[in-house]
């Protein structure tokens, strides 16, 4: 049988399945053994662009210092490549224009443009925008590489499972206000926002990709159908030979919000002609004809954003930002929305804590509120029995998981607590760059500290009443979870909790609004919220979670706040 | 044969080729055709491209060989993708020969005809490929036939076990991934400093 946790077994699998493999870390465990498969796999990536249609005569196996590997896109004028970055060793997306010496790129002045527009583009840091890497000329070849961002487009995302909630929608539309505020102030236009471009990153963040490089000013040539048959998101000035502008980019956001929302294109029309007349309509279209339930407030900030007259629209993508913001925070029953980031910080603190006052103790239990003096921490008379099991849930099956069990993408995980005092469970992930999650409490689910004694608790439980489960949504070669349990609040953690500073752009918030159903697509384990590059790079962050005592069984006798881990492998 | 003939092991059709049956020589030209000279067109180098055609040159061989299927003996099913591979490889060496003394259009010089590299060569160097081609020389034919289908032709598993007459595309799998290792096995063996 292969063993698959052989890290040679898995470079093999991946050649011979065609999957992607982790070179640097291939290297690190195999050295130099790794390189006959190393070479293989360039061979095979070599021909399987020819087969797939690469043309050997126009693009170059090298560009630079990248290695060009497989294309994965391809437009009207250019074509996105994932290529390796022989000097750093890692992957990128290289997007390179088409056409050598006659190309439509060829004459100085349009590259001169391009380059430019790329220089300012690399300048923008958000998290919501791709990052750029370079962009140069090799050869015949102008091009631009940045990031490579492995998940799948919006586009993709909702025709395989269908539209997002309006509130999910909503946030990502936030979010991608956000990021065209970023790159507006940078002097920059997308050009080119639909939902093809909007990529989701394995951790879960939206990431808008494919920008600045709408070269052509020719609208009817931008409607040629792209491979991927997407209409185009243009805006209704640029029908009438007007200059693209940040409003332009606000209404082809508009349009992708409505998509995500409807799974439809707002306007349905096949040729060039057609969507110039629908365009040519004063009156924007109206999202409860597409999507009866919308709420009314919603579809005043879409239509806005979707002015026929660019001046009619939000005064900035900021402003739209704000707008959808103001809804969401408005929006149902739900408490206004967290930065998550400073949460998991929170309890990452208080987990340590408790893990710090543990290690004198026996067992591992610690006084709540044993850090903040404030509260009187209330007697815990005698002890309480825990216990705890992951399951990976099935259609209709709960298999129990043990330490060290293997999970994969996709896998749907559920957390059974029965514990014989009412008690406040935190749960935490951690995967293997060392970045860290909080799991539950979220005020999206119906489940609330504290769960009920005496009577067994599924975790996260349901959202709007429709049950849900923690989704492995990457590989992350080896996931930790942490389990807190405590008959008290966690004093320093709801004390976090109710001073956490107002949302704010940039800041990943939104997944705390996301209703019903959309939860399992949109978050998961890995995609809730994420450290900062700083953070992460703190001191002891990487596996903090070793420290504590691995989850087994049933426990009795429990004093205070506990806290068990579980370690589940999920290979890269 | 018709279409929905069971009969798609490529050592049936070329039975039945053998035997003049002009639908099971279709299929196999259907089948092969289009991936060999896409996969030719990377052994070809960029210079000598305005001179020598690949399609023309992969449909010529691969005619030629249908033509001379008696001349090979098919014992194993992978003898016939080997032949053809090898006498493609062949073929284009002397035709970029052949064209490099002969004035091209530009006057090629005479020794670009040894240096020039071909994509694949640039792709993965020269060194590489020799060890490659050496490790792949070094196979079994059922082996080398593998490795050709899956890693330079792109076919699926479901294809490669009906063509070779295994049960499943999990059975093809599994086949093609030892003869996977099987050449990597080789080609560090062969390595500078690798295991000998």
């Amino acid at each position: 049988m292969i063993d698959d946790r052989d890290p040679y077994e898995r470079l093999l699998s991946s050649l011979a399945d065609d999957t992607p493999a982790d070179w640097d870390e291939a290297h690190r465990a195999l050295g130099s053994r790794a390189e006959p498969l190393r070479d293989l796999s360039r061979i095979a990536a070599f021909h399987r662009g020819l087969q797939r249609g690469a043309a050997v005569d126009d693009v170059p196996a090298e560009w630079g210092t990248l290695t060009l590997l497989e294309r994965i896109g391809r437009g009207a004028r250019s074509e996105v490549w994932r290529a390796w970055d022989r000097t750093l060793r890692r992957e990128v997306a290289l997007k390179l224009l088409r056409g050598g010496a006659s190309g439509p790129i060829a004459a100085g002045a349009s590259e001169a443009a391009l380059l430019d527009e790329a220089r300012a583009a690399a300048r923008v840091s958000h998290p919501n925008v791709v990052v750029v890497h370079g962009v140069a000329r090799h050869g015949d070849h102008a091009g631009l590489w940045m990031e490579y961002v492995g998940g799948a487009s919006l586009a993709t995302t909702v025709k395989d499972a269908g539209p997002l909630a309006p509130r999910e929608a909503a946030a990502l539309a936030a979010d991608l206000a956000s990021a065209l505020a970023a790159l507006h102030a940078a002097g920059v236009c997308h050009r080119d926002l639909k939902p093809a471009n909007v990529l989701r990153a394995e951790n879960g963040r939206w990431v808008l990709a494919d920008f600045g490089l709408g070269l052509s000013r020719d609208v009817r040539a931008s409607f040629a159908p792209s491979a991927a048959g997407t209409p185009m998101y243009l805006a209704p000035e640029l029908f009438r030979g007007e200059p693209h502008t940040g409003a332009s980019d606000q209404y082809a956001l508009a349009l992708t919000a409505w998509f995500a929302m409807t799974g439809r294109d707002a306007f349905a029309a096949g040729t060039f002609e057609e969507r110039a007349t629908l365009a040519a309509r004063p009156e924007p279209p109206r999202l409860r004809d597409a999507l009866p339930g919308a709420d009314p407030a919603l579809a005043a900030i879409l239509e806005r954003a979707l002015a026929h007259d660019p001046a009619a629209r939000f005064a900035s993508a900021a402003a739209f930002e704000q707008a959808l913001r103001g809804w969401i925070a408005r929006g149902g029953k739900r408490p206004h929305p967290i930065a998550w980031a400073a949460v998991t910080i929170a309890v990452l603190a208080v987990a340590a804590a408790a893990w710090n006052a543990a290690r004198e103790r026996t067992p591992v239990t610690v006084a709540p509120g044993a850090a903040a003096p404030a509260p009187p921490a209330t007697p815990v008379s005698g002890g309480y029995a825990v216990s705890a099991t992951f399951a990976r849930r099935g259609a209709d099956a709960r298999e129990p998981l043990g330490d060290g069990a293997r999970v994969k993408p996709g896998d749907r995980l559920s957390l059974d607590v029965h514990v014989t005092r009412p008690a406040h469970v935190y749960v935490l992930n951690e995967d293997d760059n060392g970045e860290r999650y909080l799991l539950f409490p979220q005020p999206l689910f119906d489940q609330r500290n504290p769960v009920a004694a005496n009577t067994t608790v599924t975790l996260p439980g349901t959202v709007g009443g429709v049950e849900n489960a923690w989704t492995v949504t990457s590989r992350g070669g080896r996931e930790r979870f942490l389990v807190v349990v405590s008959p008290e609040p966690v004093a320093e953690l709801e004390a976090e909790l109710s001073r956490l500073p107002a949302p704010r752009p940039g800041r990943p918030i939104t997944y705390a609004s996301v209703p019903t159903g959309a939860i399992e697509r949109l978050r998961g384990v890995g995609g809730v919220a994420t450290l900062s590059p700083r953070e992460r790079a703190a001191p002891g962050s990487a596996g903090a979670f070793d420290q504590f005592r691995a989850l087994a069984g049933r426990e009795t006798d429990v004093r205070g706040v506990w806290v068990r881990q579980i370690v589940l492998e999920n290979p890269r | 044969m018709p279409p929905d003939s069971p009969l798609h092991e490529t050592s049936e059709l070329l039975r039945l080729a053998k035997d003049g049956d002009e639908r099971a020589r279709e299929t196999l030209l259907a089948r092969y055709l289009p991936r060999l000279q896409r996969w030719a067109s990377g052994r070809l180098p960029a210079w000598a491209r305005s001179l020598v055609d690949t399609s023309d040159v992969v449909q010529d061989v691969f005619l030629r060989t249908l033509q001379g299927l008696d001349r090979i003996e098919v014992r194993g099913p992978g003898i016939f993708q080997a032949y053809v591979r090898r006498a493609v490889l062949n073929r284009i060496r002397d035709e970029v020969r052949w064209a490099s003394r002969r004035p091209g259009p530009d006057g090629v010089p005479e020794d670009l005809a040894a240096h020039g590299p071909t994509p694949l060569e640039q792709a993965i160097t020269a060194d590489t490929l020799a060890r490659y081609e050496e490790a792949l020389a070094a196979l079994g034919d059922d082996e080398r036939e593998l490795v050709h289908l899956r890693l330079e032709l792109d076919f699926a598993y479901d294809e490669i076990a009906r063509m070779t007459g295994r049960p499943s595309a999990d059975a093809a799998r599994m086949a093609t991934r030892r003869a996977i290792a099987r050449v990597a096995e080789v080609m560090e063996a062969h390595r500078p400093g690798g295991a000998s």
